[in-house]
């Protein structure tokens, strides 16, 4: 098929009210999620899913990133009015966007978050569009050694960028293969730590383990927690120029927007890293290529522009690496990877091929909900804001309530819902033991390509493992391999790292 | 609570589980052996995770470990109840259908998380439930179990 009517067809499945709805109703749920601080990205996609199954795949994705999209810009809402991040890629927009409000300009600072992320979002968008057909062209001249070198090489650099231990990053990435492990093997049709189970033998699902690994035991978390609430309140201030941010106001600021966002999607694009440290990297730059270096942190734009321009325009970069070669570089691409595959677009260089009419399709969602974010974030600002107010006794149980229902509407098994309880088990003690969740998740999405990649890489070189260093782009990817876990131990040898996951 | 635990904890599982692969991962009669055979990836990946929980008990008998963030329990009383109440939620559910269960859940959190005002409590037990039974019901198409107690009280 040739462009033009791939993006013919593309269009058709985005200018559908259906989609239409799905990318609005999305950002909305994706706002909310992100507003509430202690719930985040990964919640409010791994709640989502359930709920797209029966949408369709470009609907389905559509909501999805569009929950993506929506919860990285919701998690500004609370970090300004009440300098808590209602996500970790907030964290930065707390420096300036929090002393705004105490100088009564809190309504600037909501609109100019607005305005960068919805400017962060289609810079990212439009890179992804530009690069990942050209991205996926390469990526398809590799063989089984290259993929599976590939994937080992992303792992260790999440693994080992992933909290403050190394051997633990790396210990939650070998949990995710064996956890992908159980179940029936593809390629021998042996049973794999069924127990004798019937239920066990297609394996632990996606939703339940998802569910159960991030929501329920992040709500135990939420629950254990004794911080107080602040109250959210967007005030009005007497001076109306407090209020909205001035058409010269954004101009003065779109040469740090377009800056911070270039910088978003480049360290977007690089795994393990993630939108809270392309936030942070674009405001320090901001600070660094200031003439007022010392004004950051008292409350001013440029602030709050960069932090949210940069860790919105994460989600465009971040995504190249997941639909192009199949391999997400943070939780939250892994967990829509997993959506990916749920709707039956396996991302990789092949998505391109056999989906190209979706995959067009579904990148120009992305662009439509940025847009329509615009619209969003405008109109129902007030109402995103009492949402930061819900007290933590409705928050948690209407939430559990959520991921019960929506786990069982996948598969209607109560032994899915007995998984998902364990998986809460197991996801509270990971996050007590200080293991990062990251690789685990990763690791567990990634193990069915991986293991099968290793098979054909054998069956090719008739059982000889050498394979994977014979071949020159293998051997790069293996030698890169050991050159990055060196490189981290030398770098925290240095330079502690102060985060656990 | 210390690395050295936690590596023991991680090694004494992967020991486990690879003994476990002689009986857990049935061969269903194929010639696969060596590195073909479907114990082979499992068996390497428990291996690397046993040598990065000997390389993490060592860092911390060395003083290399992470330092622990002050004397919070592992297991805390939050838990144990929330996860209780999730439990009885998935051994009910069967039984007592979700029309009983889910506002039983709602209630029963919200209490326990010290939800004192009546009329919210209420309105979130009675208003939540039904608005997720409309949605997957009838806009999904997708049944929420009534439980075998409803559907013996409704008869043939």
């Amino acid at each position: 098929m040739d462009l033009l009517s791939i993006l013919q067809g593309s269009l058709d499945l985005l200018l559908t009210w259906q989609c239409m709805l799905s990318i609005l109703a999305g950002l909305v749920w994706g706002v909310i999620m992100g507003a509430i601080p202690g719930l985040g990205i990964v919640l409010a996609i791994a709640i989502g899913i359930p709920f797209t199954l029966m949408m369709g795949a470009v609907n389905g994705m559509a909501f999805l990133l569009a929950v993506y999209e929506g919860s990285i810009y919701g998690g500004s809402i609370s970090a300004i009015l009440i300098g808590a991040p209602g996500t970790p890629a907030a964290a930065a927009t707390v420096f300036d966007g929090y002393p705004m409000t105490k100088k009564g300009q809190a309504g600037k600072a909501l609109e100019l978050a607005l305005y960068s992320s919805v400017i962060g979002n289609l810079v990212g968008e439009v890179i992804l569009i530009l690069v990942a057909a050209q991205i996926a062209k390469v990526a398809l001249k590799f063989g089984p050694p290259e993929r599976f070198s590939l994937i080992i090489f992303a792992l260790t650099i999440i693994g080992s960028s992933s909290g403050r231990s190394l051997p633990k990053g790396l210990i939650s990435a070998a949990i995710g293969f064996i956890i992908a492990i159980v179940g029936t093997d593809e390629i021998s049709g042996s049973f794999r730590y069924t127990f004798n189970t019937l239920d066990l033998q297609s394996g632990i699902g996606l939703i339940p383990l998802l569910v159960g690994i991030f929501a329920i035991s992040e709500l135990i978390m939420i629950a254990e927690s004794r911080a107080g609430q602040k109250e959210a309140v967007l005030a009005k201030s007497p001076n109306p120029e407090d209020n909205r941010l001035s058409l010269k106001e954004l101009r003065k600021e779109l040469r740090t927007i377009f800056e911070s966002s270039g910088l978003g999607v480049f360290f977007g694009t690089l795994p393990g890293l993630g939108s809270t440290v392309a936030a942070f990297i674009a405001y320090g730059n901001a600070q660094r290529r200031s003439k007022n270096p010392d004004s950051f942190g008292t409350g001013i734009t440029t602030g709050v522009a960069a932090a949210e321009s940069g860790n919105n325009a994460v989600a465009g970069g971040a995504l190249i690496p997941t639909i192009t070669l199949g391999i997400p570089g943070d939780i939250a691409n892994s967990v829509l990877l997993g959506a990916f595959m749920l709707h039956g677009l396996r991302p990789g260089p092949e998505l391109f091929q056999k989906h190209p009419v979706e995959t067009y399709a579904i990148f120009l969602t992305l662009i439509a909900s940025s847009f329509m974010l615009l619209v969003v974030g405008k109109i129902g600002i007030k109402i995103f804001v009492r949402f930061v107010n819900i007290t933590k006794q409705v928050l948690i149980p209407v939430v559990l309530l959520f991921c019960f229902v929506g786990t069982y509407s996948v598969s209607t098994s109560c032994f899915d819902l007995g998984l998902m309880v364990f998986f809460g088990v197991v996801g509270y003690f990971l996050r007590k033991f200080k293991i990062p969740m990251t690789p685990f998740l990763i690791a567990y999405i990634l193990e069915p390509i991986a293991e099968a990649e290793f098979m054909r890489s054998l069956i090719i070189s008739a059982g000889n493992p050498v394979i994977f260093f014979a071949r020159p782009i293998s051997l790069l990817f293996m030698v890169l391999m050991v050159l990055s876990v060196v490189f981290t131990i030398y770098r925290r040898k240095k330079h502690p790292p102060t985060k656990d996951y | 609570m210390r690395d050295r635990y936690i590596g023991l904890v991680i090694l004494f599982t992967a020991g486990l589980l690879y003994y476990w692969s002689y009986g857990q991962i049935v061969d269903v009669g194929t010639s696969m052996k060596g590195v073909s055979s479907p114990r082979f990836f499992p068996r390497l990946t428990l291996i690397i995770m046993a040598f990065f929980a000997i390389v993490l008990i060592y860092q911390d008998l060395v003083g290399r470990g992470t330092k622990s963030s002050g004397k919070e329990a592992l297991i805390s009383r939050e838990m144990v109840i929330l996860f209780s109440i999730a439990g009885g939620f998935v051994l009910s559910l069967g039984t007592l259908g979700y029309f009983i269960c889910a506002p039983l859940l709602l209630l029963c959190t919200m209490l326990y998380l010290g939800e004192r005002n009546w009329i919210r409590i209420i309105l979130i037990t009675l208003i939540t439930p039904a608005v997720l039974y409309l949605f997957f019901d009838r806009i999904l198409e997708i049944l929420l179990p009534w439980g075998t107690l409803l559907e013996k009280l409704a008869g043939p």
